[in-house]
């Protein structure tokens, strides 16, 4: 056997968009955070979704690069997987406010949320 | 998030943040611009060659046809064609580098950097010092190379020894080695080495998590893909050859790198740099060589191996450095408001070759325009050193290892687990090779020294 089982990821292609569908919504859920970070509950509630998102969005690209990588022919799983490309620019582009914010509040202020919580620290 | 907070010296006001995010779309353009010289609107020349053959040259077979032809003029037309491009829009191409420089020294002086290079560096926290270590030493330590090239040139019978003639093979080993073959010999070159090291390297290569065989549509070349939460992957396209077997062991690497690494440290710092990804790998390839040399029984066999060993430091450690050299040569020169033309540029080139090599590539057609040639230098500035400090820390790592210095294993084992948890230097160091000290790239110089040395040895015997 020395070709790809891509089934820890997805058992078929209509696996994948069923959960592709789940995107959108986690987008939105990031973006409502903005001008909100400076509050700890919600700085916190914050990277707990971005790594909820981050989770799916692993699984969701990996599957199909991969998959795209195994025919770079096949227009199917190409468009795809631009498809994916074009919700992560959104997504990098609803939350660019996360930098600017932390920087607003200050190291300290920072840095006091992160260690003050042990999710936050690691 | 420290990072985030490291790079606020450098960040600006709100308003002059926003004022420079406008020319934001303006960055892309070096690169757009390279890629349609270089690659879009690349018509490839044809060839004759002496035996009437008539061949198309590209960018992906002129390097095997250099390899493979045996006529020193027919090779000089493969050469030439291949360069032509770069020679016939040499202006074009010094105007896009000129655009690079001027972005880097626009962004450096408006971020409130000394340079160019140190806004670069800046990113990962690199200290300039390792830059100039890795220049210096290069610069300092050339006569081997020289020494090389006088034993190939006397070898391969040449007359003249040109840039182009580096594709040459000493001699020819044929052997065949298929995936399974491969796969075997690699888990040979680690036995006993430490049993956690080794499960992960044998993880790394489960079935099921490498796509061995090109098929048609398949993604060229070979590597490694990690994502948290998931099992590495390994794409190959193996052609049962020696470079296929280092292949195998190079990507084997990465991906334990990265089982390491997510099982160790959280989601946020498993994330590990190209600094350090590229020891984790490189050192497998030193291990697999070493078994190689010390098993091989046949003189073919030796100066194969030899001459790949030497040809991985030439290419890795030396035409690396060259090329960051010639980075930080041209730099300057715009730090010292001198006009960048094609000729300033390729001046840079001239001295570099004649300096490392002792070849004059005036002669050759088209290679002083070599710096419109290595696509590295306008998409992603101040990068391919990194390929050569990683090289010079995996083979002192190595040393370590081989010389059985007390913890050695367990600290370059200590550096695959720690991600991206902290700076790639740091990381380096405590994994036994400090990139600020001399001594770690001296240690390249020593090892190629040797190369050279025992190959000198075996062809004169």
């Amino acid at each position: 056997m020395s070709q790809w089982d891509l089934s820890p990821f997805y058992s078929s292609v209509e696996a994948w968009e069923e959960d592709l569908k789940k995107l959108p919504a986690h987008i939105e859920h990031l973006a409502s955070f903005k001008g909100k970070l400076s509050d700890l509950q919600s700085f916190r509630a914050f990277y707990v979704a971005e790594e909820e998102t981050n989770k799916l969005m692993y699984r969701l690209y990996g599957y199909i690069h991969l998959a795209s990588d195994l025919n770079l022919k096949d227009t199917v799983t190409s468009s795809k997987n631009q498809q994916l490309m074009l919700m992560f620019s959104d997504l990098g582009q609803k939350t660019s406010f996360v930098a600017p914010e932390l920087i607003a509040m200050g190291e300290e202020k920072v840095m006091s949320f992160v260690q003050s919580d042990d999710f936050l620290k690691t | 998030m420290e990072k985030l907070f490291l790079q606020q010296k450098h960040v600006l006001s709100a308003d002059q943040e926003n004022l420079l995010a406008n020319f934001g779309a303006t960055r892309s353009v070096p690169s757009s611009l390279y890629q349609a010289l270089a690659i879009i609107d690349r018509q490839d020349e044809k060839v004759t060659l002496s035996d009437g053959k008539e061949l198309t040259i590209t960018q992906s077979n002129y390097r095997s046809l250099l390899a493979e032809t045996a006529s020193a003029e027919d090779r000089k037309l493969i050469f030439e064609a291949a360069f032509k491009r770069y020679k016939d829009n040499k202006a074009a191409f010094a105007s896009a580098y000129n655009l690079v420089l001027q972005q880097l020294s626009a962004n450096y002086k408006s971020r409130n950097y000394e340079s160019a290079l140190e806004a670069a560096l800046f990113r990962n926290n690199i200290p300039t010092s390792v830059f100039h270590n890795l220049k210096d030493v290069a610069y300092e330590n050339t006569s081997h190379i020289k020494r090389y090239i006088q034993l190939r040139k006397k070898h391969l019978k040449l007359e003249t020894y040109h840039t182009y003639d580096r594709f040459l093979k000493l001699a020819r080993d044929d052997s065949k080695y298929s995936f399974e073959t491969a796969r075997n010999l690699f888990f040979e070159a680690i036995d006993g080495m430490d049993p956690h090291y080794v499960a992960h390297q044998k993880d790394a290569l489960l079935n099921g998590y490498v796509d061995a065989y090109p098929k048609d549509g398949k993604r060229t070349g070979a590597y490694s893909s990690g994502l948290y939460g998931f099992h590495p992957y390994i794409l190959l396209n193996h052609d049962d050859t020696l470079d296929a077997v280092f292949t195998l062991a190079h990507e084997a690497g990465h991906s334990a790198h990265t089982i390491f690494s997510n099982e160790n440290q959280p989601m946020a710092m498993a994330d590990y740099t190209i600094f350090v990804a590229e020891i984790a790998s490189t050192f497998n390839e030193h291990v697999l060589l070493d078994y190689l040399i010390k098993k091989s029984t046949t003189k073919e066999q030796k100066i194969d191996l030899l001459e790949k060993a030497i040809d991985g430091i030439m290419a890795t450690f030396f035409r690396q450095t060259l090329f960051a050299t010639y980075e930080y040569e041209a730099n300057k020169l715009v730090e010292q408001g001198v006009p960048i033309t094609y000729q300033s540029l390729s001046k840079i080139m001239i001295d570099l070759y004649k300096h490392y090599y002792d070849i004059d590539i005036t002669t050759e057609n088209g290679k002083e325009y070599v710096w419109a040639y290595i696509p590295h230098l306008f998409y992603t500035p101040f990068y391919v050193y990194q390929y050569a400090t990683s090289y010079s820390a995996s083979l002192k790592i190595y040393d370590n290892v081989k010389k059985q210095v007390p913890q050695a294993m367990e600290n370059f084992i200590g550096l695959l687990k720690s991600g991206g948890s902290d700076y790639p230097v740091n990381q380096a160091a405590k994994a036994g090779a400090d990139l600020t000290n001399k001594e770690t790239f001296m240690a390249v110089i020593e090892r190629f020294k040797s190369l050279v040395d025992q190959l000198e040895k075996v062809l004169e015997e």
